[in-house]
C-alpha cells in the first residue's frame, strides 16, 4: 500500500490542527466532490474524530496530542482510480518548534520524522505576524499624528550644537556646561533581548534552516492559515503577495532556483470564518463546503486536501 | 508533540549549531562551504561598525536589496540581539546599538545572498563584529594587528570614520586622526593583502552631509586627508557615506547608502586581479578555489 508522509511544521496557533480537523471532517462527510477520498478506515482515529469534533462545535481546537498517539494516520483513496493510500501526519505541536528556536534542540524523534517526511508543509497563522518594528518606524508612525513633537531633534549634550546649549541653559536655567560626547553616553534601559521578542519571519527562516540542515527541502508547501481574516479586510489579495509583504524575510528565502528549493504558497480558510461573528453563516452550510483552499494567486482550488496533494514529487 | 520517554528519563536531543555570532574557526567553515566574501568592518569605539551591520540585516527585513535576495544567516539569533536595542519591542528611550563585547578573539556574522536576476548559486557574506577597543589596540600598536590572522583573508577593509564628529568642529580632526592611524598602523603590520580593497566609509552621513571644511565637501576632504595614508601602495580604495540609523527628522532613509554599495561590497571581486596574474585567467574554478579559503591562515 502507497504511503505518504507529511510533516506539517508550524508556531503555536498556526493552524495546523484546525486544519487537520477540518480535512477529516470533509472526507468523512463524503459529500465533497474531490480527487481524494475517505478511503477504508484502519486502526485508531480517536484523535482525529476528537478534533473534528470541536471543529464541528465551532471550538477552539485542542492542540495538545494526547500520550498514547503521535502519529495520524488519515486513509485516503483516489477516487477515479480506486487506488488507496495512507496520509501519515505526525502531529507535532508547534511548542516543539517555538522551543527549537530558543534552546537550538528539537527530540530526536522529531528529527526522524522531518528527516523521513515525504513533504514539508509549513503553516502560518495571517493573524499571527509578528513583525520587526524599528524605533524610526514607530517614530514616523507618530510623527505623522503628531508632527509638532518631532519636527526637530536637538542635541542638547553637543557642546558644539548651539540648539542644544539654549535649549539646556532655558530648561535649567544656568549657563551649559561641557559635557562628554552623547555617542560615548551608555545606552539607555532597554528591555533585555529574549528569543520570543524575534519577528515571526526570522523564526520561520531558522526552522526552515534547521530542517534543510536534516535534508534538502526540496518541496515546501506554504499554508497561510485564516486566510478567510485577510480577504475580509484586503480584498484581492493573494497567498502569494501577502508573503511578500507580511513576511519579506521569509519571502526572499524562498525564492531560489526552483531545482533547489520548490516551493507553492496556498491559503487556507478551516474554519470557514470566524465563530462568533460568522456564525449564522457556518452553521447553515453544510461542513464539508465551510472549508476552503487557494492557490497562489487566491483562485479557489477544488479541496483541502490540494497543498498536500502537490507536494509529492 | 506526545513524550513517550520513560518517566525520570530525558529525551534524546538533537542540538543544531551556530544562531549568535561566529567565532573565527566556525566563520572559516562557512568560508570554505562555497562563494564567499569576507568584510573586515574596522573603527573607532561607537563610530556606527554594529549599526552598519545592522542595517544591512534590518535593510533585508524589509525585503531584496536592490537585486541582492535574502538566502539565510547562520547568524540570526546575533542579528535579532544586536539590533534589539533599536526596535519598538525594546522600549527604549531612544534607537541604541549595545557597545560590542570586548572579547579576545574576533565575532563575525552571515548572510548569505542570492542575486535576483541570476541563476548562480547562493553567495555567503561574512562580517566581522569587533570591539572598537580592539581597533583602538591595533591603532597603538602595529603588532597587535599581527595577532589577528583574520585580517589576512579579508577582501574588503571598512575603515569607518564617525560622520557625526566630523560634523563638529571640536572632533572633527581627532576622528579623523584616529581612522587614519588605524589604517596606517594595519597596513604598515602587513597584515593587509594588496588585493584587499580598502573603503574609508564616513557613517551618520545624516550629521556630515552639508557640512564644508572651509571650501571644500566633507567627501573631498577626508579623500584628501586619506590621501596621503594610502599613495604609494598598491591598494585600490574608496570613500563612501552611509547614514545606517539617520536621526529622527532626518531627511535620510534608513540604512542610506547601503543598497548602493553592499552590491559592490558583495559582488566585485577584489581579488580578480590576482588572480588573472597567478592564474593567468580569471577561469570560474579558479575563482571558486580561491574563494574558498580559511579564516585563519
Amino acid at each position: 500500500m502507497n504511503q505518504q508522509r507529511f510533516v506539517l511544521l508550524g508556531l503555536p496557533g498556526s493552524g495546523k490542527t484546525t486544519f487537520l480537523a477540518a480535512l477529516w471532517a470533509v472526507l468523512n462527510n463524503g459529500t465533497a466532490n474531490g480527487e481524494i477520498v475517505l478511503g477504508p478506515l484502519r486502526g485508531e482515529q480517536r484523535y482525529l474524530n476528537r478534533i473534528r469534533q470541536d471543529w464541528l462545535r465551532y471550538t477552539e481546537m485542542e492542540r495538545t496530542l494526547p500520550p498514547d498517539e503521535t502519529d495520524l494516520a488519515m486513509p485516503l483513496q483516489v477516487r477515479a482510480t480506486k487506488q488507496d493510500f495512507t496520509l501519515q501526519i505526525p502531529e507535532l505541536a508547534g511548542e516543539n518548534y517555538q522551543k527549537a528556536w530558543e534552546t537550538r534542540e528539537l527530540p530526536q524523534k522529531v528529527v526522524d520524522l522531518l528527516t523521513q517526511a515525504d513533504g514539508l508543509a509549513l503553516f502560518i497563522s495571517s493573524d499571527q505576524v509578528e513583525k520587526p518594528v524599528r524605533m524610526d518606524q514607530a517614530r514616523a508612525a507618530l510623527f505623522g499624528l503628531v508632527p509638532a513633537a518631532f519636527a526637530e531633534t536637538v542635541d542638547e549634550d553637543d557642546e558644539d550644537d548651539p540648539k542644544g546649549k539654549r535649549s539646556k541653559e532655558a530648561a535649567k536655567g544656568e549657563p551649559a556646561k561641557p559635557s562628554e560626547d552623547a555617542d560615548e553616553k551608555p545606552a539607555p534601559e532597554s528591555k533585555p533581548w529574549r528569543h520570543e521578542m524575534a519577528p515571526t519571519q526570522v523564526i520561520l527562516v531558522e526552522l526552515l534552516q534547521f530542517a534543510e540542515q536534516l535534508r534538502p527541502l526540496r518541496r515546501l508547501a506554504v499554508v497561510i492559515s485564516a486566510w478567510d481574516e485577510v480577504i475580509k479586510h484586503k480584498a484581492g489579495d493573494t497567498p502569494e503577495t501577502w508573503l511578500k509583504r507580511e513576511l519579506p524575510l521569509l519571502w526572499q528565502f524562498l525564492q531560489r532556483n526552483p531545482g533547489e528549493l520548490d516551493h507553492r504558497v496556498f491559503g487556507v480558510s478551516a474554519q470557514g470564518g470566524d465563530y462568533e461573528a460568522d456564525f449564522d453563516r457556518l452553521s447553515g452550510m453544510s461542513p464539508a463546503l465551510r472549508p476552503k483552499a487557494f492557490d497562489a494567486i487566491g483562485n479557489e482550488l477544488d479541496e483541502l486536501v490540494a497543498p498536500l496533494k502537490w507536494l509529492p514529487t | 508533540m506526545a513524550d513517550e520517554t520513560p518517566p525520570g528519563t530525558e529525551p534524546e536531543l538533537m542540538e543544531f549549531p551556530f544562531g549568535d555570532d561566529l567565532i573565527v574557526d566556525e566563520a572559516s567553515a562557512v568560508m570554505s562551504s562555497g562563494p564567499c566574501r569576507f568584510l573586515v568592518v574596522a573603527g573607532a569605539p561607537r563610530c556606527g561598525k554594529t549599526t552598519l551591520l545592522n542595517g544591512i540585516y534590518e535593510l533585508f527585513q524589509e525585503g531584496p536589496v536592490g537585486n541582492l535576495v535574502f538566502g539565510g544567516s547562520r547568524t540570526l539569533v546575533g542579528f535579532e540581539k544586536r539590533c534589539h536595542p533599536s526596535r519598538e519591542i525594546s522600549e527604549a528611550e531612544r534607537p541604541d546599538t549595545d557597545r560590542t563585547k570586548l572579547l579576545e578573539e574576533g565575532r563575525f556574522l552571515h548572510l548569505r545572498f542570492y542575486q535576483s536576476d541570476c541563476a548562480e548559486q547562493a553567495r555567503h557574506l561574512v562580517m566581522s563584529d569587533i570591539d572598537g577597543e580592539f581597533f583602538k589596540r591595533m591603532r597603538d600598536n602595529v603588532d597587535e594587528c599581527k595577532r589577528h590572522p583574520f585580517l589576512r583573508r579579508a577582501d574588503r577593509l571598512l575603515v569607518l570614520v564617525d560622520g557625526r564628529k566630523l560634523a563638529r568642529p571640536r572632533r572633527r580632526h581627532e576622528a579623523l586622526e584616529d581612522a587614519k592611524s588605524l589604517l596606517r598602523s594595519l597596513l604598515d603590520s602587513g597584515m593587509i593583502d594588496p588585493c584587499t580593497a580598502i573603503h574609508v566609509v564616513i557613517t551618520k552621513w545624516d550629521y556630515a552631509h552639508n557640512v564644508s571644511v572651509g571650501t571644500q565637501a566633507m567627501v573631498d576632504f577626508v579623500r584628501d586627508s586619506f590621501w596621503p595614508i594610502l599613495a604609494g601602495r598598491p591598494y585600490k580604495w574608496t570613500v563612501e557615506c552611509v547614514a545606517s540609523r539617520p536621526a529622527d527628522g532626518s531627511a535620510f532613509a534608513f540604512g542610506h547608502g547601503i543598497p548602493a554599495l553592499l552590491p559592490v561590497w558583495l559582488l566585485e571581486n577584489p581579488r580578480e586581479r590576482e588572480e588573472q596574474f597567478v592564474f593567468g585567467g580569471t577561469g570560474r574554478r579558479e575563482m571558486e578555489r580561491f574563494g574558498r579559503r580559511a579564516v585563519t591562515t
